[in-house]
């Protein structure tokens, strides 16, 4: 598959080295998904990632006696799914489409086992996984501050 | 150093001289803020303005704030305030009817550079009430729309009942020239678009960086966040810029309230290139 319409633009394949770009094209996998489909679900197995080509997904929890609620929306050229690299490897939330929505799927045993023999690609897909966790998490605290909320002196 | 003494002034043409403007229209657009459509009562020349410039307005009897100017620059007849309820004055604003009289100063302040941007990607990013002050920013970009390269408009809010303007988003989002991107900090059950804050929506816009204007309004803590996220992606420090918001008494550089290090906010701003205040914008005592 061809990834170059993503390959400066996404933060997945941003700063990755083409060799190893050129990699994850050859396993990457196209998903196309009806609107309100679940991409994954919330503490099942993370054994795949997604780049998101066209189309809106939302990540959502559900409290108790609760309906879901959707804590944050990932769109084209995100990177979906983060769990599959770190222990435990569940999903953390449910994903659902927003929309008609074409998804690259990439396999993560194989992807993993690429990174076993190539040192350098486990570091570089590390540190992908790394910024999006830490950007993520200043993106939430943002949310959390509530600052566009009344303020009264 | 020099010092001058303030220009005196007497009768009408003092800057501290009220005119009297009375509401024509009230709306509401979310459980705590309205919008004010104001005339002239003095039978005077409508009130020109700038896209960024604010007024002070006074509540007889109750007191004064500053308010940004939210309507066209290019219908000055009618004088447009969005006001959210936030303390003893714009609470009693917020409580006006149309036939009300209040008194109006103005308008002052920079303003945004949009008229002087003219060939160049226009980007504007506005979280919450920020979207009033930018939005006679935006009617002029749409109004002139041949005269830029790309407009893009990117608005985050709390929910969905909070977004203010509605009916001008709708219409900014049926336009196939402009590139329109809302997200909100908390959605509800009928709520189909973008939810989070508004740095990961910028990925969506398609803008030259080193031929971007930025124009950024919203908390500061927001527009700091935005400002980096642009630098970063290569737009000019000098060419975003965002509106800082301070204790404003006398809006004319008098009083020395508003005053942020060597500048007052009133004077020197409330639109100021984003280079100028970067290193203070992060400081908790500021």
């Amino acid at each position: 598959m061809n990834l170059d319409r993503w390959r400066t633009r996404s933060p997945l394949l941003a700063d990755l080295a083409d060799d190893h770009v050129a990699f994850l094209a050859s396993v990457a996998v196209e998903e196309v998904l009806p609107p309100d489909e679940t991409v994954f679900k919330v503490n099942s197995p993370a054994d795949r990632f997604y780049l998101v080509d066209s189309g809106g997904i939302a990540l959502r929890i559900a409290g108790p006696s609760k309906p879901p609620i959707t804590i944050q929306t990932v769109g084209e050229g995100a990177l979906l799914g983060l769990s599959w690299r770190l222990p435990p490897y569940r999903w953390q939330w449910t994903a659902q489409t927003l929309t008609d929505t074409t998804l690259i799927r990439f396999d993560a045993n194989t992807v993993l086992s690429a990174c076993e023999a190539d040192p350098t690609f486990d570091n570089a897909l590390l540190r992908v996984v790394a910024r999006e966790s830490s950007q993520r998490l200043q993106n939430v605290r943002l949310q959390l501050l509530d600052m566009y909320g009344r303020q009264r002196p | 150093m020099t010092l001058t003494a303030p220009t005196l002034h007497t009768g009408l043409d003092h800057p501290m001289m009220l005119r009297p403007f009375v509401v024509t229209e009230r709306t509401r657009e979310t459980d705590d803020t309205i919008t004010l459509v104001l005339a002239a009562a003095d039978g005077g020349d409508p009130l020109r303005f700038s896209p960024g410039q604010f007024t002070m307005m006074y509540v007889y009897g109750v007191g004064e704030v500053p308010l940004s100017i939210s309507g066209d620059p290019a219908r000055p007849e009618a004088l447009v305030h969005t006001v959210r309820a936030v303390g003893a004055v714009t609470d009693a604003i917020c409580d006006l009817l149309p036939h009300d009289t209040v008194g109006i100063r103005g308008p002052y302040g920079a303003h945004w550079p949009i008229a002087e941007s003219t060939d160049r990607d226009i980007v504007v990013v506005a979280g919450g009430i920020g979207l009033a002050p930018v939005r006679p920013a935006i009617h002029h970009a749409l109004e002139h729309r041949d005269e830029y390269a790309s407009v893009s408009i990117v608005y985050g809010s709390r929910s969905p009942d909070d977004l203010l303007y509605t009916d001008d988003v709708r219409d900014w989002k049926a336009r196939f020239d402009t590139n329109v991107q809302i997200t909100v900090d908390r959605g509800d059950a009928g709520w189909l678009g973008d939810v989070g804050v508004v740095t990961p929506l910028l990925n969506r816009l398609a803008f030259v960086p080193e031929n971007t204007t930025a124009i950024v309004c919203g908390p500061e803590i927001m527009m700091r966040v935005v400002a980096k996220d642009l630098v970063q992606r290569g737009v000019a420090a000098d060419d975003i810029h965002v509106s800082l918001e301070r204790n404003l008494k006398c809006g004319i550089g008098y009083c020395g309230h508003c005053q942020i290090g060597a500048a007052f906010v009133c004077k020197d701003g409330p639109v100021v290139p984003y280079a100028r205040v970067a290193h203070r914008l992060g400081m908790e005592e500021l």
